[in-house]
């Protein structure tokens, strides 16, 4: 069977084509609004919206075509409900009850962060239920004890900001730009990761909580109290500050894994793109196994839809009324 | 025989209708915020009860607004899905337009102004003269309220659309011809007949709204 996966929840149009006999995606295309919402400095719910209805129809078209495959080869489509920006799921889920509709296929809600969490176990090898993960993304920060497919317990999250929007924040107060993960990653490289010493928010914290936005502060000060703020100190910053974040992310991977005694960690989300966070996750979890997606499934893509839809296609779990759903708990599957 | 599926969700009602080549099935109804759950719904009891399937159409026609931005994308998005998939061809009208057609088919009206909410004190609005069959307008244009000069019109315009509430002091000076009306899908079909007969069709991908606003009103997340 053939499940045509559509992403929109974001700024990024994703649409793939998984393939149960072959479990393999046979074809995917991925389009990234980035370079168009950086002069606003974040994503523009409504700029996002508008490019995702231009793009839907070309790239699904490509995906076909690079398949071989036409409408009528279709038995399911899976789409991202939520959580995500509302104007721009809506694009996505709209497109996908349309073709359901005409093509007389079912159309399959798929939870966004469930989604990056499967697609680890396309992978080989593939970790095994029950396992723990880590999301982390522009909009998220969660440790999740994934028990069963769809049962999920969220054992730790962010207070304040998501890992990627801290990345962001700091990307503006060295005025590099956005999205800040890649070109934070980038200066990094040059720095020194010990000249400054930024605090592991919430480590010494009795739970698996994050809070990112502290972190964001000590770089606003560390900033303000240097009086030469030239390219090597940025990159001392962009060092040292990222490696802060790998080290609190280990430090409560560590707990969460010792507290619901699981021995395998599922990553997945935009932030696990970053190689400097995967070597210290890796080489700090030496005991236990470690699977992340590769680099271009960490990100918001459909492949990671069409996958989950695999899943659902003959028990879709959203209530039959609700088309999108922004703000979706993943324990509320 | 001309089957065509024609939606209109630009304003807060779900406007549907469906001609199977003789009769016309229409639906139309106020659900503000509701039309993103309903559309297909709608349109699945509305070709049962013309007793059509979704393979015998021949083209899908949008109300593409400026009107209400999610309801223009929610037509827009729906009737790309169904183009492309039935491999037939979209057409698109602006809500304007059909404003303006509905009220020149019912009241003879020869001089229109359609006019459009379009939220943060603005107006969509454009101007209508028919002789004849012959429509002409004037362009498409989105202005603040204060900028409506009701000066340049006469006891003959006629003003449709729920706009014109935001301006409605201003409009009685000069004419007491006013409709409330919202876009319909009904009059959208009508329209969509005649283009379709002169095929001014586009491709799925061409299925787009008229936003009419500029990108400085636009705010990060």
């Amino acid at each position: 069977m053939n499940i045509l996966g559509i992403e929109t929840s974001c700024d990024e149009t994703g649409i793939a084509i998984y393939n149960t006999e072959k479990q393999s995606i046979i074809s995917e295309q991925l389009f990234s609004q980035a370079s168009k919402h950086a002069e606003y400095g974040g994503v523009v719910p409504e700029l996002a919206s508008r490019d995702h209805l231009i793009k839907i129809i070309p790239l699904i078209k490509l995906t076909l075509d690079e398949a071989e495959l036409e409408f009528k080869d279709l038995d399911g489509i899976a789409y991202t409900a939520g959580p995500g920006l509302r104007g721009p799921l809506l694009i996505g889920a709209s497109m996908a009850k349309s073709l359901a509709f005409s093509l007389k296929i079912p159309s399959i809600a798929i939870h966004h962060m469930e989604a990056h969490l499967l697609i680890n176990l396309l992978e080989d090898p593939a970790p095994k239920f029950p396992f723990l993960t880590l999301l982390i993304s522009g909009g998220h920060c969660l440790l999740i004890n994934a028990k069963e497919l769809g049962s999920y317990d969220i054992v730790g999250q962010t207070i304040d900001d998501a890992v990627g929007e801290a990345f962001d924040k700091v990307s503006k107060l060295l005025e590099l730009g956005y999205p800040g993960g890649p070109l934070i990653e980038k200066l990094a490289k040059s720095g020194d990761s010990s000249a400054f010493s930024f605090p592991r928010p919430m480590t010494n914290k009795n739970n698996l909580d994050f809070s990112f936005s502290g972190l964001k502060t000590a770089v606003f000060y560390a900033l303000k109290d240097t009086k030469v703020i030239n390219k090597q100190i940025k990159a001392n910053i962009a060092a040292s500050f990222q490696d802060a974040v790998a080290d609190t992310l280990l430090i409560k991977s560590k707990k969460a894994l010792e507290e619901t005694k699981q021995n395998e960690l599922v990553i997945g989300g935009g932030v696990a793109s970053n190689k400097y966070i995967r070597k210290k996750l890796v080489e700090g979890l030496k005991d236990n196994k470690i699977y992340f997606p590769p680099l271009e499934r960490c990100t918001d893509n459909g492949a990671m839809v069409a996958f989950a839809g695999s899943f659902y296609l003959s028990n879709s779990n959203l209530a039959k009324n609700d088309l999108v759903r922004p703000k979706w708990p993943l324990s509320e599957l | 025989m001309t089957r065509i599926l024609a939606i209109e969700t630009s304003s807060d009602a779900c406007s549907v209708a469906i001609s199977d080549g003789e009769v016309n099935y229409s639906f139309h109804e106020l659900m503000p915020r509701q039309h993103t759950e309903a559309l297909i719904g709608v349109i699945d009891d509305l070709l049962n009860s013309a007793s059509l399937d979704i393979k015998d159409l021949d083209a899908v026609a949008v109300g593409c607004g400026p009107g209400s931005f999610t309801g223009i994308r929610l037509a827009c998005s729906t009737a790309q899905g169904i183009s492309i998939s039935q491999n037939i061809r979209g057409i698109v009208v602006s809500s304007l337009d059909i404003l303006a057609s509905s009220i020149n088919r019912i009241e003879s009206a020869e001089k229109i102004v359609s006019i459009v909410d379009a939220n943060m004190d603005r107006l969509y609005l454009a101007e209508y003269n028919y002789s004849g069959q012959l429509l002409k307008n004037s362009e498409l244009t989105s202005i603040t309220r204060n900028a409506f000069n009701p000066e340049k019109y006469d006891k003959e315009t006629f003003f449709i659309g729920e706009g014109c509430r935001l301006i409605l002091d201003s409009i009685k000076e000069v004419s007491s011809l006013i409709s409330f009306e919202l876009p319909s899908a009904l009059e959208l079909l009508y329209m969509a007949k005649d283009k379709h007969s002169r095929k001014d069709t586009v491709a799925s991908e061409q299925i787009l709204p008229l936003y009419l606003t500029e990108e400085s009103n636009w705010v990060k997340s």
